[in-house]
């Protein structure tokens, strides 16, 4: 079967807040450099385009009306998903392989700094009848769930507070993030508790930012003969939508979503055939919990293994060299293509002082956030 | 060919406020109907899929995993012992204000359905395990906060 490829990634930002351009002239900042790295013309040689973005997050309903021109997609065939990047990244996979079409161009963009009123959107996603009603912040899911997953893999706070430093401190050698800083554990220790357990220096801090992906059929890859970085596998899954339904000690959407794509992928030991991991982790216990639910690490083995150093930059399983969500800065449906353009300048031998070496296959996982149980996990290879 | 024109930028930035009244009322349907009607008699109602025997709190039209119909026979009432499962002392509000005094929020199993419900703990020492026992509001209107919480 023909394989797809990533041939071209534009980003623009991450900031805390972009305020020279408008939505529509950042999102056009990043198409101009993912079309320049494809050498491609988006008004002639692009099949079809897909954007990801929110109605309530962008501040105007039918907010897909509003994709197109940006990303020279006028009159052409465009359609928006409600979810991560690489949610649209999949869209545009299955539509490669259709035969169809063999250019195509996702979008996903965060424009938070917009948004004057965010914690009361992001509480408008609750059930109203069960769950809304009670006077918290949004966070507090993710602090029930922390708890549960304490309790469930014996995981350490300590480890936790090393997932935050680390990600944190990686994020300086990364010029596209927003929150670099020198941090030990004992700093993130020491910030405010939002929601116990949960401490303000595990919560990732929101971002403007747009990142712009090309993808093509082995056809057009082979003409271009660019930079390609292929796609093994990819997939989306949700848990259950319902606080009654869902799991709370370990992250079943990514256990699920892991099951389709390394099949799809060949992958039988992702923490041996793997050489880098582009993890969510919006708040600090998520990339471990996460690590373990996709089968990278065993229940309670993730954060032994943060305590080794094994996720460092330097050690056997590179997690987040970025700077993750907490580092880059949480740009929320564009989470997932921040994790896939790492993974292409990992795979490329682009990412600078981040470098991991012999890096040829790479996964990004994002999440959606709270309060969603919706992952997406791509795999991504130099062949 | 403009280069760099948005680092020329020396006005402060130009941009307009908008709000939208946002405002629905949502229905419990017929499921959430039975449950919230019986909390104003201080019951707490679940019901359990006859094919896959999973219990629902609160009850559930359909099965999520087997999709079948749950009918009027598949209700009954638990009597709202429960286990903490997990909880959160909450310092924020909805709106991201600090709370004047902190919120405490429990997940709990309550006996008699295989789900997960969350409502205030009253208790001073929670420790997850412990048991615990529904708390009844005195003035029930059939809404969530008919419930205290559990103790």
């Amino acid at each position: 079967m023909e394989k797809v490829a990533i041939i071209g990634v534009g980003v623009e930002g991450f900031r805390s807040a972009i305020r020279e351009l408008s939505y529509k002239e950042m999102v056009y900042q990043a198409a101009v450099k993912a079309y320049d790295d494809a050498q491609i013309n988006p008004r002639e040689e692009v099949d079809t385009f897909i954007s990801c973005e929110e109605d309530f997050n962008m501040g105007t309903s039918i907010t897909d009306e509003y994709a197109p021109d940006q990303l020279g997609a006028a009159q052409r065939t465009v359609h928006t998903i409600t979810g991560d990047g690489i949610q649209g990244m999949a869209a545009a996979y299955m539509q490669i392989k259709t035969g169809m079409f063999d250019v195509a161009v996702v979008e996903a963009q965060s424009r938070v700094s917009d948004i004057l009123t965010h914690n009361q959107i992001t509480n408008f996603a609750f059930d109203p009848l069960y769950n809304r009603q009670f006077d918290a912040v949004y966070h507090s899911t993710a602090a029930l769930e922390k708890r549960a997953y304490l309790e469930y893999s014996g995981t350490s706070e300590e480890a936790i507070a090393e997932v935050a430093a680390k990600n944190y401190n990686n994020a300086l050698k990364n010029p596209i993030a927003a929150y670099g800083v020198r941090a030990k554990a004992s700093d993130i220790m020491n910030t405010d508790m939002i929601a116990s357990p949960l401490r303000d220096g595990e919560i990732s801090k929101p971002v403007d930012g747009a990142v712009v992906i090309v993808m093509a059929s082995e056809k057009v890859v082979k003409e271009k003969n660019g930079n390609p970085i292929y796609i093994n596998g990819i997939s989306y899954a949700t848990n259950s939508p319902n606080f009654d339904t869902r799991d709370w000690q370990y992250a079943k959407y990514a256990k699920l979503t892991a099951d389709r794509v390394y099949k799809m992928a060949g992958i039988n030991d992702p923490k041996e055939e793997i050489d880098v991991f582009e993890i969510d982790d919006t708040y600090a216990f998520k990339e471990l919990q996460h690590l373990e639910s996709l089968g990278v690490y065993d229940k309670g083995e993730a954060g032994k293994a943060m305590l080794n150093g094994d996720l460092g930059s330097k050690g056997s399983t590179p997690v987040n060299v970025s700077g993750g969500v907490l580092g880059v800065g949480n740009a929320h449906d564009v989470n997932g293509l921040q994790r896939i353009a790492e993974l292409v300048d990992q795979l490329r031998g682009h990412a600078g002082r981040r470098q991991i070496s012999d890096a040829n296959t790479g996964m990004a996982f994002s999440w959606r956030g709270v309060p969603t149980t919706a992952g997406a996990l791509a795999i991504l290879s130099k062949e | 060919m403009i280069l760099n024109k948005r680092n020329q930028h020396k006005l402060p930035t130009t941009s307009v406020k908008g709000d939208f009244p946002v405002t629905y009322h949502y229905t419990a349907g017929i499921a959430g109907e039975k449950f919230f009607l019986a909390l104003k008699d201080k019951k707490l109602l679940a019901n359990t899929c006859d094919s896959c025997k999973f219990s629902y709190l609160p009850p559930k039209m359909f099965c999520e995993d087997c999709f079948d119909e749950l009918d009027d026979g598949t209700y009954k009432e638990v009597d709202g012992t429960a286990e903490l499962f997990s909880y959160s002392e909450v310092f924020y509000d909805h709106r991201g204000d600090k709370l004047e005094k902190p919120l405490l929020l429990g997940l709990f199993k309550l006996n008699g359905s295989s789900t997960i419900f969350m409502h205030n703990l009253l208790v001073s020492e929670p420790k997850i395990g412990m048991k615990v026992k529904v708390v009844w509001s005195e003035h029930r209107v059939g809404s969530i906060f008919d419930l205290k919480g559990f103790e």
